[in-house]
């Protein structure tokens, strides 16, 4: 990690005794007086709830064991076991995967649209960059109300909008596979972060390379693809992975529009909408299975990173640096 | 996370830099509408067209909560009876319901306001208190930790979600039995803004690079005057990272405001709930599928009662939304 | 404004935000605390005026304890958080399918001795063994809904279907009927013919009752999943056809999903359904919001022309670790005492005259309380359809059924609900979907006993 290297070049002084001796300084103690905060609540709030985590994946932990009628078991890979034996964990996997695939791209496609737009549109920017951004700052729940309604197969406006050009549009939220296509679109509407953020790195291309490229004769779709494309690749790329995790803990907008307590059997609402995130929250706390909820979410835990380090080694093909040796 | 390689240098915003290093449009503010030449017409009839899209709804929105019960989804964007659907004379259903009536909705958004306002104050103080260790402090295992930081990004909230709640439930269970504690718990609204007490990654980060901006003279001529380190914080680092503390604040209050995930865990009365737990409430509630009451025009409400807050967020903050999303591109 | 005022404010802001924030917390949290005298109910917050009165009614027959009722629906996810938190409730109002799962669990409390024979006997039978597991009742029970079949006539006269044809008996018939008085326009449906309601569990128990007599989707004794019997899959595959019928579940669904049911505008009134099974709750919504409704309720038959019905119901239960068991005990039997229903269903009789219109009556699990609101309460009110829906209805309370107490109750409900779902999204077909639930339900219940 480079930010780690760039920590580094404090002079360091070398050897275990000079390390150790650093503790006898006045400004080590200040230093830790600040981190006080950050350092009790790793310990407290994350590293112990991961050991405790992984511990209770291993146990039979549930509400017998919360309100005290039974004494916790250990059932060894019983729970991970289940992961593999639970149709609905292929299931909420597979729902999950659907929607990255149509969320993140989708996204990114729109938001560099929009960026390029923007950056085109000169000493209107302000304002319609303004525009774009609104959905950016609507809560997921009132999201979740927008899908609901918006998109009613037979009442709602979209539908209304598409018969409009002659087209007679899906029953978005009934129809299972029209469902995550929904959700993926009210996503790429809220795009505004995305976009601020290319457009932050379009400004970043120095002009000269446009105008080199120009000179050459390159057409404007070239010196999108030669110049733009590479020289904006890391905030396209840091996108990517921030959207992608976003995408694979998604819960509000789909838990809003689709589950809930409403006690006329909607209770375990529309399967085509049960992401992994949602699944997750009702073994943990609909039907108290802690163990299991908490074997589901280490899984969780080895599909970010999998992602993630899939992503950084792709990245390193097609990322480019900008003055930087790798 | 950091796949830059330009870490060292402070973002823009970053102290005594300002803004002026920006383009106009990743600077912020409303943007004005200039007159448009002859040549920019086509051009800007596309941007409008799709202004509309990423408009319409908030107008749809807007228009269906002054509809009254039964017209909420004719889709007329003037309604063709304007209704106050917010307060009213109580009515048992089958009458329409006033927003006001269904529900708390008062608490719910004032719950969500001081959360959100608490959480953001606590998580920028305690957050920018870290990040100036990181930045200032050489000291035994630094580079451990930040390394440990980076990587607490990267860990999905689920994994300490369980571990974390049946924490609160222990300190709930705690503070039940000693009835001259104040009970902290499951069920209250503590779990909510306490664990901001200790700081968050992801803003000790960005806050760190601002503070790395701030030339070490400043510090030096501090301490020559005999200065202590919290004065130096206080009154040398704080003042001068103001854009990035206002950019963690506002982050963090758009967070909060958004957040239902850990309100749906924690809290259990009516009368503690946020606005978005608030909302999903009286969406089970009213909606179709939810038992079918029909009041269609109460969520309609309720919906514009917690977007409008964050649209007044913006109005003020915009500039510090757009360039503390902007410089998040660079850092990465 | 200076940078010393500024600073002052935001400090300001921040004490008025954090001390904002411990008064809300612990006076949230003092509500919660047990004290003796104090019953901490759930799952009963502020209702309508039946349940109002009726809740003024018990607090009246305990008048030394101050009663809790904080507002909402009972959530399994809350009573759950609140067991674990030993922030106990002391009573507890759910319903009737999920008691068994609770009980099976060890999370509530034995109250035979609460309710005795003398007691008991107020009670339907049916919804008192709903409430018995593994010999031992568990609380009593509340609301017993029946379900009866609502025909909008008007919608029968214009489409030249006699109102005979309006029934269950005949499976082809149905079918034809169905097809006779569904309406589309432009592609979307405007009127739904018949509503089998199979998406919502109650009405799929009644289904498969309705392909055999003696089939319920649990056995007697709760331990045997039944829920991909031949009769099962019949009655989904039969139900699912009904609705192909009509255009598909998308559309089916999505029309439903906007009707007005408790409102002034619903679907009997816009004309949006031909005829449909219904609890009979709906009668009271109907006469109050459309005294004018052209409705006729007939009953749900069986195959041979027979009346039957299914029961929809809740009840109430004690938790482990309550506090304050005496006045649980007390309040339950009070709130579901004949004493209670009468109070409640005059003051509504009386309010609903004032305007002109009437109640049909309320249906319990209290035998007694019913008939005394029938004979001595109710009153016609000009409006002969609603005449004869209080008179079906009543009826039906003698050919209901419910589901047979089960410690996998909850996740059955469940499991049965999502197979439906995903018949009904033609995601597989009525014998997949049924045996993977009959597998998870099986799976919850050898868990659970």
């Amino acid at each position: 990690m480079a930010s780690v290297q760039a920590v580094k070049t404090a002079p360091g002084p070398p050897g275990a005794r000079r390390w150790l001796s650093g503790f006898r300084e006045r400004e080590t103690w200040v230093a830790y007086a600040f981190l006080f905060p950050w350092i009790f609540g790793f310990l407290v709030l994350t590293l112990g709830p991961m050991l405790f985590s992984l511990y209770y994946s291993f146990t039979d932990y549930g509400i017998q064991q919360i309100a005290g009628v039974e004494q916790t078991h250990t059932v060894g890979l019983e729970n991970y076991r289940q992961l593999l034996d639970d149709p609905k964990i292929a299931l909420t996997l597979k729902n999950t995967f659907i929607y990255t695939v149509m969320m993140v791209p989708g996204t990114i496609v729109v938001a560099l649209g929009l960026a390029l737009l923007l950056k085109r549109a000169g000493r209107f920017a302000g304002f319609f960059r303004t525009i774009f951004y609104l959905p950016q700052i609507t809560p997921p729940v009132a999201v979740g109300v927008l899908v609901l309604y918006l998109f009613n197969g037979q009442i709602g406006i979209v539908n209304k909008g598409l018969s409009l050009i002659g087209i007679q549009g899906p029953y978005w939220t009934a129809d299972p596979s029209w469902i995550k296509p929904t959700l993926a679109i009210m996503d790429v509407w809220a795009c505004g972060g995305t976009m601020v953020i290319l457009l932050a790195a379009l400004y970043g291309v120095p002009q000269h390379l446009y105008e080199a490229a120009a000179m050459d004769g390159a057409s404007a779709w070239r010196r999108f693809k030669d110049v733009t494309l590479p020289m904006i690749s890391p905030a396209l790329f840091f996108c990517f992975i921030i959207l992608t995790i976003a995408a694979l803990n998604s819960f509000a907008q789909a838990y809003t529009a689709f589950f809930g307590t409403g006690s006329a059997g909607a209770g375990q609402g529309n399967e085509a909408a049960l992401f992994y995130a949602i699944y997750l929250f009702q073994q943990a706390f609909r039907y108290f299975d802690m163990g299991f909820a908490s074997a589901m979410a280490w899984l969780l835990f080895a599909i970010t990173m999998v992602v993630t380090l899939v992503n950084v080694l792709v990245s390193r093909r097609f990322v480019f640096y900008q003055g930087s040796a790798r | 996370m950091t796949a830059g390689g330009q870490e060292n240098q402070p973002p823009a915003i970053a102290a005594g830099a300002g803004p002026r290093g920006l383009p106009q449009v990743l600077r912020g503010g409303w943007g004005r509408m200039p007159q448009p030449s002859a040549k920019d017409i086509p051009f800007i009839a596309l941007l409008l067209g799709l202004s509309v899209l990423f408009i319409y709804p908030f107008l749809w929105l807007i228009s269906a909560s002054f509809k009254p019960r039964g017209q909420t989804f004719d889709n007329a964007l003037i309604p063709h009876d304007w209704h106050w659907n917010y307060t009213g004379p109580k009515h048992p259903s089958p009458d329409p319901q006033y927003l006001f009536n269904v529900g708390p909705v008062g608490d719910w958004m004032w719950n969500s306001i001081w959360i959100s306002l608490l959480g953001g104050i606590l998580v920028t103080f305690s957050s920018a208190m870290v990040a100036f260790a990181f930045a200032y402090f050489r000291f035994p295992l630094r580079n451990l930790l930040f390394a440990i930081l980076l990587g607490t990004l990267m860990l999905p909230p689920q994994v300490t979600m369980i571990p974390v709640y049946l924490l609160w439930n222990h300190i709930g269970k705690f503070t039940i039995e000693h009835s001259w504690l104040p009970h902290i718990g499951t069920g209250t609204q503590y779990p909510l803004w306490v664990p901001n007490l200790f700081g968050s990654a992801f803003y000790i980060f960005l806050q760190r690079q601002f503070f790395m901006g701030i030339p070490r003279d400043y510090f030096e001529a501090a301490r020559m005057d005999g200065d202590s380190y919290w004065t130096m914080f206080w009154r040398i680092a704080v003042p001068l990272a103001k854009p990035a503390l206002i950019v963690t604040f506002i982050f963090e209050v758009q967070a909060k405001w958004f957040d239902l995930l850990n309100p749906l865990i924690y809290l259990r009365d009516e009368v503690t709930f946020t606005a978005p737990l608030g909302l999903k409430t009286l969406v089970d509630r009213f909606n179709a599928t939810g038992g079918g009451v029909g009041d269609f025009q109460v969520i309609m409400a309720g919906t514009v009662l917690i977007v409008l807050p964050m649209l007044l967020l913006f109005a003020l903050f915009q500039k510090y939304f757009i360039q503390g999303i902007s410089t998040q591109g660079r850092k990465g | 404004m200076s940078r010393h005022h500024k600073r002052l404010l935001a400090l300001l802001v921040l004490v008025v935000t954090a001390s904002a924030a411990v008064i809300t917390g612990t006076a949230v949290a003092h509500t919660h605390r047990a004290a003796a005298g104090t019953l901490n109910i759930y799952g009963f917050g502020p209702g309508d005026d039946v349940q109002e009165n009726r809740a003024a009614y018990a607090a009246s027959q305990l008048p030394n304890t101050k009663v809790n009722r904080p507002p909402g629906d009972f959530a399994d996810q809350v009573f759950l958080t609140r067991l674990a938190s030993g922030d106990v409730p002391d009573l507890v109002r759910m319903d009737r399918p999920r008691i068994g799962t609770y009980a099976a669990k060890g999370v509530l409390q034995q109250m035979d001795s609460c309710v005795p024979a003398d007691v008991r006997k107020t009670y339907r039978v049916g919804a008192l063994r709903a409430l018995t597991y593994a010999g031992h009742l568990y609380g009593v029970p509340e609301f017993t809904q029946p379900v009866t079949l609502v025909v909008n006539q008007s919608a029968l006269r214009a489409a030249g279907v006699p109102l005979t044809d309006a029934s269950t008996t005949d499976k082809a018939k149905l079918l034809a009927t169905t097809r006779k008085l569904v309406k589309l326009s432009g592609g979307n449906l405007t009127r739904i013919g018949f509503d089998p309601k199979i998406d919502s569990f109650i009405f799929f128990m009644l289904w498969v009752k309705w392909f055999g007599n003696q089939y319920n989707v649990v056995s007697a004794d709760g331990l045997h999943a039944q829920l991909n019997t031949p009769q099962a899959i019949q009655a989904l595959t039969y139900a699912v056809q009904l609705i192909n019928a009509q255009g598909g579940w998308k559309k089916f669904l999505t029309f439903r999903d906007t009707w007005d049911i408790f409102g002034a505008g619903n679907p009997f009134v816009k004309d949006q359904v031909g005829f449909t099974p219904l609890e009979s709750f709906f009668y009271n919504s109907f006469s109050n919001n459309s005294p004018n409704v052209d409705i006729v309720a007939k009953f749900f038959t069986n195959r041979r022309g027979g009346p039957i019905s299914v029961f929809s119901g809740n009840g109430w239960v004690v938790p482990k670790g309550a506090k304050n068991v005496a006045d649980a005990c007390a309040y339950m039997k009070a709130v579901t005492s004949t004493q209670a229903w009468l109070t409640a269903a005059k003051k509504r009789y009386d309010a609903r005259k004032f305007t002109g219109r009437t109640f049909t009556g309320l249906y319990t699990a209290n035998a007694a309380a019913d008939q005394k609101i029938f004979e001595d309460i109710y009153q016609s009110f000009g409006h002969p359809q609603f005449d004869k829906a209080v008179q079906v209805a009543v009826q039906a309370g003698r050919y209901g059924f419910e589901m047979p107490v089960s410690p996998g109750g909850a996740q059955l409900v469940d499991a049965a609900n999502a197979a439906i779902q995903r018949v009904l999204n033609g995601q597989q077909t009525p014998t997949q979907a049924l045996n993977q639930a009959q597998r998870e339900a099986q799976a919850a219940i050898d868990k659970n006993k």
